[in-house]
């Protein structure tokens, strides 16, 4: 592990070399690369590797807000209900007659001002973010089951709408496109960016971060606006991939999306973490899923391996945080 | 005449009951250095946090090169032209020493995108320019203290265009090196116009580095002098408004008997067989330089580092050197050398720091707390005897200034009984006043009949109040001192070589 150490902590100048723990997420999705093949023959194939990043899409998009808020040193609990907000806002427009692209809108906005009341209550409202975003997850599944009575969308929804997931580009899923667009988007924003940099460093500390003059109230309060647009968008995503408007869209999502962005070495006091890192949290989340399925395993016992696999990844990232001092 | 670079009239500040500043007037000139001397409490830091924009002064003006201004954040304060160094390191630990020296201000190319190149290119040629060596793609996290107070400095005076910079003891941490980089930086702002607030509890540095001295006491400046019309000694004087007692107690032999022997005391790549003793009523002290092991000595000893071989002996009893926890409890007390992170519940209140660390021995049964009344009172007792100046056992012990905050780390252990006591940095960052009254109590305690061990990095304290020194070279002990040839020189040649 010498590798983390450098020169330059007793004088010296070497440059500084990533260590072997950076990489540790990418290595582990090509782990499961080779184990996917070498456990079924369907699983490199073309047909199912789309399946896996499209399948991935949604979810990712959630992650990728969760990220960003995690990296603020928050955490965002309400993604999953603003999803559902999302999925069952753009349902029930069109159904009333409203245009896709107005549908969509009012399906975004709504997710961002839900993120918007999360920051609101995090920064004005001094509310610890897990119990400020705990209330807004409560509140907008309940809002939820007010729009739609509890059941399900399945009238009123144009095709053009459900070609948006289920299209496909030069023989590529649109779902495919999506991930790679939001981590492709994530990754300018968080790298090249004062924006993204000024994230960072408000996870790595707040007071500091004030001292140097970083508009820390606006970056605190934006990260939650980020992720409710994400997680509405991709509740749209789920509203066009199925067809029907659900209520129950996006339950459990928080949870997924906390793993992968954690899983992919995102630190989550705050502060660290890299957009390569969240997309291999995600992929290995989701090609664990998808050899698990290949492989016939039962619902059951998947979230069994899930659940190792998550810990064990906790347990390598701790180790790793405590060589690294 | 010449504009003054900050004109401040009558300023006043309370905090609570407690008026901290009372009618200040200070006026700084362009491009000169000027020294803030005070004791803790004197009001200095409450002044610079005005200046910079923290707090707000209740009454007063403040005029910045001619012009009446207001601050309501430290951004303003920034903007506006002044830049403070505090005492505490301001960093993003996980971010690059690049990217901490530019941020909120990185270079961007169209007007979006941060120019990756020019940033690092840019941090190292200003970090160059100094002679340091620190590399710029490093992580914050990765430097050692000094460097990344290096990069602090440099961050404060490069950028904004300062006209005024604040530097609050900002060579505590350093080495010779990095202190002649910083007094070369000074150098080349004075010329360039910029003026210079510093506060050091350093009186060599303040000769060498200040135009000017203002000395304040009970929030009031008491004179302002040129540094060539005024001695040392009359600014001690002008601090604590007396004359000062002698520095050092006067100390009564030590008895013959050992209390605490410790033998063979290894950690890997750090010590190797430690061996000394320490006899009934002796203060023994450790020197050594930067990385000779000298700072893992009480460490080891008191269980924070993982020690491979050695025994401890007190009174005839073998220790067994595993945690804190079981050091306390086999009678070890300990003061840490940093006090923020590893001495103090900040956000706790000054009684339960005192008592923390015997409320399960001497204060609870069965694990529950029963005798608050009697732990308050202990806690009274200690804040009487050592004069720890605080409106209560109830206001919170980050609240204290520095040098009340190190006597309550050292009044933890006059609670309850030990059977010896290890001290690292007693007073560090902590000015003369206070530091008489620590040297006092330490004195008092090895007179009760205590083992004290004593790390400093200060060779005079350690001559001072020490009765025999032992040097650490390579891990190794490479010498004991005392009597006659406890000198400065001679703790520094043993320090150095065979």
């Amino acid at each position: 592990m010498d590798v983390i150490l450098n020169a330059a902590s007793h004088g010296g100048r070497a440059r500084r070399r990533a260590s072997y723990a950076e990489f540790a997420p990418a290595l582990v999705v090509l782990a499961l690369l080779a184990i996917g093949a070498i456990s079924s023959d369907r699983f490199l194939q073309t047909n199912n590797m789309f399946n896996i990043l499209q399948y991935a899409a949604e979810p990712a998009l959630v992650a990728v807000g969760m990220m960003f808020v995690i990296l603020a040193r928050g955490i965002d609990l309400s993604v999953g209900s603003v999803m559902g907000i999302g999925n069952v806002t753009a349902a029930l427009m069109m159904a009333a007659g409203y245009p896709v692209i107005v549908a969509i809108a009012c399906a975004l906005l709504f997710g961002a001002a839900i993120g918007l009341v999360n920051g609101l209550l995090v920064t004005k409202g001094r509310v610890e973010p897990i119990i400020a975003t705990l209330s807004t997850m409560i509140g907008a599944r309940s809002v939820i089951y007010f729009m739609t009575n509890g059941a399900p969308l399945f009238e009123g929804i144009p095709k053009s709408f459900v070609a948006i997931a289920r299209g496909k580009v030069a023989g590529v899923p649109n779902g495919v496109l999506f991930l790679v667009l939001v981590f492709l988007g994530a990754y300018v924003v968080l790298n090249h960016t004062r924006y993204g940099r000024h994230v960072f460093a408000v996870g790595g500390s707040e007071e500091t971060a004030k001292l140097f003059g970083m508009k820390v109230l606006w970056i605190k309060i934006s990260v939650y606006v980020i992720s409710g647009l994400l997680a509405a968008t991709a509740g749209v995503v789920g509203a066009s991939r199925l067809g029907i408007g659900d209520p129950n869209a996006g339950i459990g999502y928080e949870l997924i999306a906390i793993t992968m962005v954690v899983v992919g070495g995102v630190r989550l006091a705050g502060g660290v973490g890299s957009v390569f890192g969240a997309l291999s949290g995600v992929l290995i989340v989701s090609i664990l899923t998808n050899i698990l399925q290949l492989n016939n395993v039962s619902t059951n016992a998947q979230h069994a391996f899930l659940g190792g696999g998550i810990i064990g990844m906790m347990l390598f990232l701790s180790w790793r945080d405590a060589r690294e001092g | 005449m010449q504009m003054n670079a900050l004109e401040i009239q009558g300023v006043s500040k309370t905090f609570g009951a407690n008026k901290v500043l009372a009618d200040l007037n200070l006026s700084l000139r362009k491009g000169e250095v000027h020294a803030l001397m005070g004791e803790n409490g004197a009001g200095k830091s409450t002044l610079i946090k005005i200046i910079s924009g923290v707090h707000r002064a209740d009454e007063g003006v403040m005029y910045l090169n001619g012009e009446k201004v207001e601050f309501h954040s430290p951004y303003e304060a920034q903007i506006g032209g002044v830049a403070t160094l505090f005492q505490e390191i301001q960093e993003i630990p996980d971010l690059t020493v690049a990217e901490n020296l530019y941020a909120g201000m990185e270079p961007r190319k169209n007007r979006f995108l941060i120019d990756w190149k020019a940033l690092y290119e840019g941090a190292q040629k200003q970090i160059d320019a100094l002679g340091l060596k620190i590399d710029a793609t490093e992580k914050m996290r990765h430097l050692s203290p000094s460097s990344r107070k290096m990069v602090e400095i440099i961050r404060a005076v490069h950028k904004r265009k300062a006209s005024i910079v604040i530097m609050d003891e900002p060579t505590a941490n350093l080495n010779q090196g990095e202190i002649d980089a910083l007094f070369s930086m000074i150098g080349e702002l004075k010329k360039k116009g910029v003026s210079i607030i510093y506060i050091s509890h350093r009186m060599r540095e303040i000769f060498q580095v200040a135009n000017r001295v203002s000395v304040l006491r009970d929030g009031r400046l008491i004179r302002t002098e040129d540094i060539d019309n005024i001695t040392e000694e009359e600014i001690v004087k002008l601090m604590v408004g007396r004359d000062l007692p002698a520095l050092y107690p006067q100390r009564t032999l030590p008895e013959n008997a050992v209390a605490m022997k410790v033998t063979d005391l290894s950690v890997e790549g750090e010590l190797d067989k430690v061996t000394f003793d320490v006899r009934r009523k002796e203060i023994l002290g450790i020197a050594g330089l930067e990385g000779s092991g000298a700072t893992s000595v009480i460490k080891a000893m008191f269980g924070l580092k993982h020690v491979t071989s050695g025994t401890i002996e007190v009174d005839g009893d073998v220790l067994a050197i595993r945690t804190p926890k079981t050091s306390i409890a086999q009678g070890l007390a300990y003061v840490p050398e940093d006090r923020k992170h590893d001495g103090l519940f900040l956000n706790k209140t000054v009684g339960f720091n005192l008592v923390a660390s015997v409320l399960k021995s001497h204060f609870s049964r069965l694990g529950f707390v029963v005798r608050k009344r009697e732990a308050q009172a202990a806690s009274k007792d200690v804040i009487k005897r050592l004069g720890i100046k605080t409106s209560g056992t109830h206001s919170k012990i980050g609240s204290l200034s520095g040098g009340n905050q190190q006597k309550a780390l050292l009044g933890r252990w006059l609670v309850g009984s030990y059977r010896a006591i290890l001290l690292e940095e007693p007073t560090r960052g902590v000015d003369i006043g206070a530091k008489v009254e620590i040297y006092k109590e330490i004195s008092a305690l090895a007179n009760s009949g205590l083992p004290v061990l004593m790390y400093s990095s200060e060779m005079l304290e350690l001559i001072g109040m020490c009765d025999r020194v032992v040097v650490i070279r390579n891990g190794k002990v490479s010498g004991i001192l005392s009597g006659v040839e406890l000198t400065e020189e001679k703790i520094l040649s043993k320090a150095l070589s065979n």
